[in-house]
């Protein structure tokens, strides 16, 4: 990751070794453009009566119109500066008083204008803060055909107002914290207050507190340190986009996190079954719902077990086949020049690439290459005899099946090499019992003390009416038993005559 | 002490973990591509759709392989049939013999019908079967029938139904169970079961291959027994003819390849190439073959030939609750022999057998609520027939039809020693404690009832 | 949810306690009981079901298993026992591991080696040696389903081949076959003694005893059906067919006209079965750890299964031996390991907790098991 300014060497940061403010304007300013050394760090002096200031702000991350209207004008019609006294006669809202130069620094940094008096031995920070931010958009990873369009940006702020925006409650608790040695990222805890379990969120504070490193560029970094089992093929805390789904997280009793600079927000703890679920299940009616969900299972099961199955099928047991279809297969596999698992292995990279490159491709060439790899690749390798029809059919049908949960895509990914592997390997034999393995795997993760495998396992029939099959939505009066909130009644159903 | 802590600290270390699990995946994924476990996949290997055993010469068996091979056609979807044959002392010997004579590996699990050359009759055929049964790979649900003739001639041949022989044996085999029908299709498990049961009896299909001058099949044609196999000619039934002298390799038409008068019907079309694509060095024959009648087993060797008519009791009584017609023959009206059809729309059967006072006693039941098919002579439009019309002598016919079809049966049963009503499995499962004094002596004690009635349909 | 619920023990019994009991037995109990094979499983069960009632009524009074055998045996005399109770396990898990590689080999395979299908099995076992006992309740939440939708299947699939009137007639001249059968049969069984080491991570209240119990019903409803079932279709031909749910299903007319259907729910099954053959290898584990300074579960796992493997693999060509000598003679340690030594116990503790001797009840955990 790069970055535009310059980092100071560790040590000058650390041998910070003044930690009061001089009572000297300038002396202060001096001391700052010392130990700070971006070049978008400007100061400006200023009189107020007879007093001397110097006023310091971050090119780019202060609002200098702001700064100018809220504290510089009301500054010059100040006759005397008395201190706090004077700072009530400013317009601006936000002011901190900070004595010491790392909280003075780390403010300046963080966009605010820090205002030194000659004759006070204390720092003024005024939040006139203004990131280079883009407006909330719809996010590209979670559309929805019917329901809320707004995603989170990289801006907090605008994060948390999207939060309170649609839980206005007194309860809903933001916690802050930084972490990062360099970046000082902003994080903030998010939760219901007497809806989620505060141990838990207390827990999760004080993990995010320990965190010791440089920066962190994204939530994911975050999401690492909070992962109970960092090297776990599934992930252990829930990410979103969409503030609708955080807030409905949240009100269901789960813990959020928001990171500065990313927009992904990280939900906690986090169940597989999260990643099934779709917003619109809960826009639509719940027969399409419960419909979508098995489809999307059965998508993800297919796109893993098909081309192993394929494979283990042609190799070791061709009784599963039917013999017509059998004796199809065998026609269209007669010329082929490789082994059915070579084949496959090879077609499911290819097809790996054409996704991978699709991502990553300029928009105007996309459609170019969309039809060099359906045709070109796809075709003529058929026609030239390379691969057969059936092994391409397979493949396109297990891609396109890896698409039905987003989100689980790279895990997707993952564990349809590993079933090809084994299947070529040992057959569908070993791929029951690679599955059997898979299965001892899932049933041993937790992520905060619940099991990931909830409600299926262990079975928690309560909040089986959200599962994988969506019951009717006046069925969810209580909140998950899984996730230990103190009050489980969130609905009161209509009575009906 | 201080190793083995060092090969723990080692082992939880996420590094060497890492390293493991790559380790673990290379080999994998070495496996994977080379798969030298002397692996025979779908390429290497012989698809084997029915097999054929005769006899051979020397006391051993003749192993014929019938393979399914795809056209390399765009369209995928033909398929004839290469058949390979090969001599050995024991069928498992053979079928590897024909796998290296072809260079395939042959893969039996497909197969789906064992034809018996009529020369294996002669022995006790669970000698040759029972590696059908207790071979894991071989499939027990495949059809299993005997054959006129020799059953090498009957794979080979082709069938206007199908290019693959077998798939047109299938389609003849696959009659719905829910139908009556003069074809009783059996599994080797089937079979097996019988001839392991107290009463040591089985049955299966004979094939017999229609005279080519006649063209069509005849319902009340008397096959032609095996040697030493009992036939008592159900009434009605007129003699087979002999076949030309024509008759030979050269033939090119067919017809339909189904008992006549039964309900099960082969369909017509099919693969006409399936006679010039016969390989292996055997000029392949195109046939029409019958598989009305069913040959009784005692002992594993052939005992007793049922023809259709009888087959079509026997099938009736088999298949209580299922429907299908009736023929019934020598109704008398004004004075004439007309044959009628009827449609068995209810058939309850049963063949029950009780003790009375220390003697055993069957009871044979079968009540059938018909429709008239067809039948009858038309003279005028009063005459004509109506389908719930069941005339009485139609009725009295059919009745006196069947009770001596089953006194055929019963007398077969007698003279040959075969236990084609299962009265003996019957007797031990329900009389056990009189089983072993009565068992050998069944069928000289038994009292025999009648309960046969057809009513029509309303 | 870090406990074993009523539910979960319901349903381990229903997913696990068939598996080991379908590979070969039901052949093996035709060729030697025949039609009368259903009493012979009853019989065992009925055992079983014994033992599983004493349990429960540890459990109601809050026994641990630490505390139980320590108060039976002394420390020294448990140490010993688990040590014993380890190598018992290692006879039952050759005995399963067996006759599923020779399942594998024999029906699933044509052309390969034997090693290379056996290693995923000892992988299964190993792996979940490594994880807690509550892996095994969570398993059984989710192989439960896969369990009754199989058989089900199995059902709908062998019913229309099925003839009920080869169980005829019942329990005719054959008590001998009936008991002999029975005792050879044993050493499959034993289920509630996993319960047993498990003593002090389950506390059923109320009625959940009685859902257990019902659990416990329902398998052995489901195996002795199943076995029903199985000689109904194979009758006479059953002794052969030594995989039996692996042929059940193809008679089926659904599968045979769309190819072998049925094979899917075999396959669904091994990943069942694969856990349930490895459940005495898990408990294995744990009595070694619980008996030697050196806790590490994968190093008693590697221990175990790794031994396991070396015995199969010499071991293999002589398989069928050693399964009937261990049939044979395994009974007696069957019935010394699985009833009377548990029930020894759980009178001990029981007559103990009726004097309300407090200093009995102390110790808890200091074994580890």
């Amino acid at each position: 990751m790069l970055f535009c300014i310059k980092i100071p060497p560790f040590h000058t940061l650390t041998n910070m070794n003044q930690n009061t403010v001089f009572p000297q304007a300038q002396r202060n300013a001096e001391y700052l453009k010392n130990t700070v050394l971006g070049s978008d760090v400007l100061f400006h002096e200023v009189s107020v009566g007879k007093t001397q200031g110097v006023i310091a702000f971050t090119d780019g991350l202060c609002d200098k119109e702001l700064l100018g209207e809220q504290v510089l004008l009301p500054l010059t019609r100040i006759t005397e500066f008395l201190g706090k006294e004077s700072l009530s006669l400013l317009a601006c809202p936000e002011v901190k008083t900070y004595q010491d130069f790392p909280a003075l620094t780390e403010a300046l940094l963080g966009g605010d204008a820090v205002l030194f008096m000659d004759g006070f031995t204390v720092g003024y920070a005024f939040g006139c803060r203004k990131y280079p931010a883009r407006a909330v958009n719809e996010p590209p990873t979670s559309v929805v055909v019917k329901g809320p369009r707004e995603g989170f940006v990289e801006d907090m702020k605008t994060n948390l107002a999207l939060i309170r925006k649609r839980l206005r409650s007194p309860a809903l608790t933001f916690t802050g914290a930084s972490v990062g040695k360099y970046s000082k990222t902003p994080v903030t805890v998010v939760y219901l207050s007497g809806v989620a379990d505060e141990k838990l969120a207390k827990r999760i504070v004080k993990r995010i507190n320990k965190i010791q490193i440089d920066g962190v560029p994204d939530s994911s970094y975050v999401a690492k340190f909070l992962q109970e089992n960092p090297g776990s093929l599934i992930k252990q805390v829930g990410q979103t986009e969409k503030p609708d789904v955080f807030s409905a997280k949240l009100l269901e009793g789960r813990i959020g996190v928001l990171v500065e600079g990313s927009p992904i927000a990280l939900t906690l703890p986090f169940l597989i079954l999260e990643d099934f679920q779709n917003p619109e299940d809960y826009y639509h009616s719940s027969y399409r719902s419960a419909f979508s969900r098995i489809l999307r299972i059965f998508g993800v099961a297919l796109s893993i077990l098909l081309p192993a199955s394929y494979v283990g099928a042609q190799l070791f047991q061709l009784q599963l086949i039917p013999l017509k279809f059998l004796v199809t297969i065998v026609n269209s596999i007669k010329e082929i020049p490789f082994s059915p698992s070579l084949e496959m292995l090879v077609l499911l990279l290819v097809f790996e690439i054409l996704s991978e490159a699709s991502i990553r491709m300029p928009k105007y060439i996309g459609m170019a290459l969309s039809v060099v790899g359906a045709i070109v690749l796809g075709e003529t390798a058929i026609h030239a005899g390379l691969v057969s029809t059936p092994a391409v059919l397979i493949m396109a049908v297990s891609g396109i099946c890896t698409y039905t949960v987003p989100d689980l895509v790279g895990v997707t990914t993952v564990l349809r090499f590993s079933a090809l592997i084994i299947a070529g390997t040992g057959g569908v034999y070993a791929l029951s019992v690679g599955m059997a393995v898979f299965f001892i795997y899932l049933s041993s993760l937790e992520s905060f003390g619940v099991p990931q495998l909830a409600p299926y396992s262990p079975r928690l029939s309560p909040d089986l009416t959200d599962g994988f099959i969506k019951h009717p939505f006046f069925t969810g009066v209580k909140r998950p038993l899984s996730l230990k909130s103190k009050n489980r009644t969130r609905m009161q159903p209509p009575r009906r005559k | 002490m201080g190793v083995f802590s060092h090969i723990k600290e080692r082992v939880n270390s996420p590094l060497w973990r890492f390293r493991f699990s790559a380790f673990a995946l290379l080999l994998l994924l070495v496996l994977y591509l080379t798969n030298d476990f002397a692996l025979l996949s779908i390429r290497q290997s012989a698809l084997v759709v029915a097999v054929g055993i005769d006899a051979a010469e020397d006391g051993g068996v003749e192993v014929s392989l019938q393979i399914a091979v795809p056209e390399a056609d765009d369209t995928a979807q033909k398929s004839h049939q290469e058949t390979v044959s090969a001599k050995a002392g024991t069928v498992s010997a053979a079928i590897r013999l024909c796998g290296q004579a072809c260079g395939w590996y042959p893969v039996t699990a497909f197969c789906s019908l064992i034809i018996l050359g009529e020369e294996t009759l002669q022995n006790n055929v669970m000698e040759t079967l029972d590696f059908f049964i207790q071979d894991a790979k071989v499939e027990d649900a495949a059809k299993v029938a005997a054959c006129q003739g020799k059953a090498k001639d009957i794979i080979n041949s082709a069938t206007p139904l199908d290019g693959v022989s077998s798939f047109a044996f299938e389609k003849i085999f696959s009659v719905n169970k829910n139908t009556i029908s003069t074809v009783n299709p059996i599994t080797v498990k089937e079979f097996a079961e019988g001839c392991f049961s107290q009463g040591e009896t089985a049955y299966m299909p004979y094939i017999r291959k229609v005279p080519i001058e006649e063209k069509s099949i005849s319902f009340r044609e008397q096959p032609v027994p095996p040697k030493g196999v009992l036939y008592l000619p159900s009434y009605g039934s007129t003699p087979a003819e002999k076949p030309s002298q024509e008759e030979s390799n050269e033939e090119k038409n067919g017809g339909g390849s189904s008992g006549g008068g039964s309900s099960s019907s082969g369909s017509s079309g099919g693969n006409a190439s399936g006679g010039a694509n016969a390989k292996a060095g055997e000029s392949q024959t195109v046939g029409l073959y019958d598989a009305s009648a069913t040959l009784l087993f005692h002992k594993g060797k052939a005992v007793g030939l049922l023809d259709a008519p009888q087959s079509l009791t026997k099938s009736t009584l088999l298949l209580s609750g299922s429907q299908g017609v009736l023929p019934v023959f020598n109704v008398k009206e004004q004075g004439e022999s007309v044959s009628y059809l009827l449609n068995v729309a209810k058939n309850q059967s049963s063949a029950k057998l009780s003790l009375k006072n220390g003697t055993p006693h069957l009871k044979i039941k079968m009540h059938l609520s018909v429709k008239t098919e067809d039948g009858g002579s038309f003279t005028n439009v009063q005459n004509a027939n109506r389908k719930d019309f069941l005339s009485p002598a139609v009725k009295a016919a059919a009745e006196e039809q069947i009770q001596t079809y089953f006194a055929q049966m019963l007398t077969l049963c007698k003279e040959s020693g075969c236990d084609a009503f299962g009265l003996h499995l019957q007797l031990y499962r329900k009389h056990p404690k009189h089983y072993e004094r009565l068992k050998d002596r069944l069928f000289s004690e038994l009292t025999v009832s009648y309960d046969i009635q057809v009513k029509e349909l309303k | 949810m870090n406990e074993f619920s009523s539910s979960q023990i319901f349903r381990f019994f229903v997913a696990f306690s068939p598996m080991a009991k379908l590979i070969f037995l039901p052949a093996l109990l035709a060729e030697n009981v025949k039609n009368d094979l259903w009493i012979s499983l009853s019989l065992c069960f009925l055992l079983d079901g014994i033992l599983l009632l004493f349990v429960l009524v540890l459990a109601r009074r809050g026994a641990d298993i630490s505390t139980l055998l320590l108060g039976a045996f002394g420390r020294v005399g448990s140490k010993i026992l688990c040590a014993l109770y380890a190598l018992f396990f290692f006879v039952k898990s050759f005995l399963f591991f067996g006759e599923e590689g020779r399942f594998v080999t024999v029906e699933l395979y044509e052309t390969v080696p034997l090693f290379i299908f056996l290693l995923p099995l000892f992988f299964v076992g190993f792996y979940l040696s490594q994880k807690r006992a509550r892996t095994l309740g969570r398993l059984a939440d989710i192989f439960f389903f896969i369990c009754l939708f199989s058989f089900g299947a199995l059902l709908l699939f062998a019913l229309p081949s099925a003839n009920f009137k080869a169980l005829l007639p019942v329990a005719f001249r054959n008590g001998t076959a009936i008991f002999g059968g029975a005792f050879t049969s044993l050493l499959y069984f034993g289920d509630p003694l996993f319960l047993f080491f498990l003593l002090g991570k389950f506390h059923p209240k109320g009625q959940e005893n009685t859902k257990i119990f019902g659990g416990f019903l329902l398998s052995a409803t489901l195996t002795v059906g199943f076995c029903m079932l199985f000689y109904s279709v194979f009758t006479v031909l059953a002794r052969f067919e030594t995989a039996s749910y692996y042929n059940l299903g193809k008679y089926g007319a659904f599968s045979t006209s769309s190819g072998r259907i049925d094979l899917v729910i075999t396959y669904l099954l091994r990943s069942v079965t694969a856990v349930a053959i490895s459940l005495p290898g898990f408990f294995a584990v744990r009595n070694l750890r619980a008996i030697c300074w050196e806790k590490s579960a994968w190093i008693w796992g590697l221990t175990f299964f790794g031994a396991l493997a070396i015995c199969l693999f010499f071991g293999y060509p002589y398989l069928a031996a050693f399964s009937e000598v261990l049939r044979r003679y395994g009974g007696y340690a069957a019935i010394l390991f699985q009833y009377l030594i548990p029930l020894f116990a759980c009178a001990v503790f029981l007559i103990k907790t009726h004097e309300k001797h407090p200093e009995k009840r102390g110790e808890k955990q200091v074994l580890g098991v």
